[in-house]
């Protein structure tokens, strides 16, 4: 029985088809008795035991957390293999398609701070909880059929078990990190760190472009982005009020005390703008 | 608050402290185990007896555990700090959870004692990313989880603050996280000399910080005195002093061990002045004084001679300074003390030709100015 088989067995599923095989992780939709779900798994590797446990007691706070805009976990955490090769856990099934593939044109404010509120409404849950996603982007932001927004991958489990670390032992994706990432020990991110991540989908969406491209060097990619170098909003949207400009930067600001703490301050900010 | 007055092993320190309180110079005064007894012993009024004297007109008291002051090297002057019930094991033992958790509680509980805020302690931070840095933020975390409403305390060594501001950035960012109600913020140096061995890149990251911090709750400056002046311009709502250079300096050398009966420190009898944002010494006032009155006068005017008289001199000038920066809003603010450093740039040249005095603008003003200014131009100022 493969590792795959197994996971489906534990968590009582049954394979539809595979939407994401990677070295590190694998995603397939899968259906509980009727009802469409997607099945994650990752492969542990050298992962410490603790880590595992930790991990099981995430994969059960993100599936206590209640939000419209966070996408819902539908079991615990399940293990395969003795010892452990992999972990595997169950999500709702999303309709709609990643943010991703929304990107390019400019999008209008009022557009904009729809998403972005909805958003940090999903991130506010989590940070409630004490939980900080470490991973927003792009790819991690549903949009829904019917216009609404999903946080998703808090990957909890994938972070915790080191199956996607990259820059300082922190997960993330090049041009969408925070500049914590680049810090350990007490610097390492936060949820003023997801509040970047806000503000980064949130000049994307208006410009066309994230703030700090990675561009293949990687040398120069961490210079800018620990001084959070970037062209400035206002030169790709002329038309936004100084208003709407100083809350995206506020977002992206370089010292995280000076961002909206978190996603329940950004959200406040974002009504407040209204 | 505005000005606060840091605590000393002077037996002076009730009374002048109360007479500055009394004269509205002072908002009220910062208690420490390191100066001050629990109770009374012979020549030193204890701290309850100090805070019982301060709530009885009214002003602010504040007991600092100075638990960073155990980190600094060579500590080893316990002859007050021994009495008080800190620690639930050996003093400075912080290992654990628990140790932690015991600490805090057991400074919380002297604090109610005197009838004081909650102020979390401290741990001394050389850089703010590494395993003490993770240590302090786990330190203050547990004080939050005491007590929501208290204070939090970042200590940090010179070279701390200097640090690269990503990573000095980020470290604040957490502890920012917490949201205590307010801050206490010490800049630690080797030896609590005046002027300090300060460098534009300290400055530059006190700024940074207290800009961030002070967004959301007041900020004070620890032994700041008129090295905390960027800082207030920044957004610090107060600042540490006293007559005392260990008062206006947080430095190592106030904590070594003594030898017994021997008072240590010194009286500080220079004269500030405020168009120099700066001192002189008695004899170097004196010279000013007399070759050119008229220069004195306006730089000053020079008080009476006397320790006494130095220090209400100077607290009126920090008073002042402080309560004009607060008046204005940050980029104000930060103009003014840009322009006051700039005026003082261009009156040191003259006093120290006068006077020979060895410190001139390059240690007074200078790293200031140039720290403030790195931080305006942040700012797009």
């Amino acid at each position: 029985m493969t590792a795959e088989e197994e996971a489906r067995q534990q968590l009582g599923v049954v394979h539809v088809a595979d939407m994401k095989r990677g070295g590190q992780k694998h995603v397939e939709r899968v259906e509980r008795g009727t009802e469409a779900m997607v099945m994650k798994m990752v492969i542990l590797g050298t992962s410490r035991p603790d880590a595992l446990e930790r991990a099981k007691r995430e994969v059960e706070l993100l599936a206590s957390l209640s939000s419209d805009h966070v996408v819902r976990v539908e079991s615990r955490l399940v293990t395969i293999g003795a010892p452990p090769e992999a972990a595997a856990w169950l999500e709702e099934h999303l309709d709609g398609d990643d943010l991703t593939q929304h990107i390019g044109s400019p999008w209008s404010w009022d557009d904009t701070v729809q998403m972005a509120h909805q958003v940090a409404s999903g991130l506010a849950v989590a940070h409630g909880k004490g939980v900080v996603h470490r991973d927003l982007s792009t790819n991690n932001v549903r949009c829904l059929a019917g216009g609404d927004y999903k946080v998703m991958d808090f990957g909890f489990a994938r972070f915790t078990l080191r199956s996607a670390l990259t820059m300082a032992g922190q997960p993330g994706t090049p041009g969408l990190h925070s500049p914590e990432h680049l810090q350990g020990y007490s610097g390492s991110p936060t949820p003023a760190s997801d509040v970047f991540g806000v503000g980064i989908l949130m000049y994307a969406a208006l410009s066309g472009e994230v703030p700090i491209p990675y561009r293949g060097d990687e040398a120069d990619y961490i210079r800018r982005l620990s001084k959070v170098e970037y062209v400035g909003l206002e030169v790709h949207r002329p038309d936004l009020s100084p208003e709407q400009l100083a809350l995206v930067a506020r977002c992206l600001h370089r010292q995280p005390a000076r961002r909206y703490h978190n996603g329940t301050r950004l959200v406040q900010g974002l009504e407040t703008l209204s | 608050m505005s000005v606060l007055i840091e605590a000393s092993p002077r037996n002076a320190f009730p009374s002048w402290t109360l007479e500055a309180v009394g004269s509205g110079d002072a908002q009220g005064a910062v208690i420490a185990p390191f100066e001050v007894p629990p109770t009374d012993v012979p020549h030193h009024k204890g701290a309850e007896a100090m805070a019982a004297a301060l709530h009885d007109v009214g002003a602010d008291v504040w007991f600092d555990p100075m638990t960073h002051g155990l980190q600094m090297p060579n500590v080893g002057d316990f002859r007050f700090y021994d009495a008080y019930d800190l620690w639930p094991g050996p003093p400075g033992d912080l290992w654990t959870p628990a140790d932690q958790e015991g600490h805090v509680r057991r400074v919380f509980a002297v604090q109610d004692h005197l009838g004081a805020r909650h102020l979390g302690p401290a741990i001394l931070l050389h850089h703010p990313a590494s395993e003490t840095s993770q240590s302090a933020l786990e330190l203050s975390h547990t004080a939050m989880e005491l007590d929501d409403q208290c204070w939090l305390s970042i200590a940090g060594t010179s070279a701390c603050w200097s640090s690269a501001a990503s990573a000095l950035d980020a470290h604040i960012g957490a502890l920012a996280q917490l949201e205590p109600a307010g801050w206490f913020l010490t800049v630690a140096r080797h030896i609590s000399i005046l002027p300090g061995d300060a460098s534009q890149e300290e400055v530059y990251g006190l700024c940074r910080t207290v800009r961030a911090l002070s967004e959301y709750a007041p900020v004070y400056i620890s032994h700041g005195d008129l090295a905390a002046l960027p800082a207030v311009a920044a957004g610090a709502t107060s600042l540490g002093t006293g007559w005392d250079p260990r008062q206006r300096v947080c430095g190592f050398n106030s904590y070594v061990a003594r030898d017994p009966g021997a008072e240590g420190g010194s009286w500080y009898t220079r004269p500030t002045l405020r168009g120099l944002l700066g001192s002189l010494k008695p004899n170097e006032a004196a010279i000013l004084n007399s070759r050119d009155p008229a220069l004195a006068h306006r730089l000053g005017p020079l008080p009476a001679p006397g320790a006494h008289e130095a220090f209400n001199r100077h607290l009126e000038i920090l008073n002042e300074v402080v309560s004009t920066l607060e008046g204005l809003d940050l980029q104000d603010a930060y103009r003014w003390l840009m322009d006051a450093y700039q005026n003082a740039q261009g009156e040191w040249p003259r006093v120290v030709s006068i006077t020979g005095t060895p410190q001139g603008a390059e240690s007074w003003i200078t790293p200031f100015q140039a720290g403030l200014g790195r931080y305006g131009a942040d700012e797009g100022w």
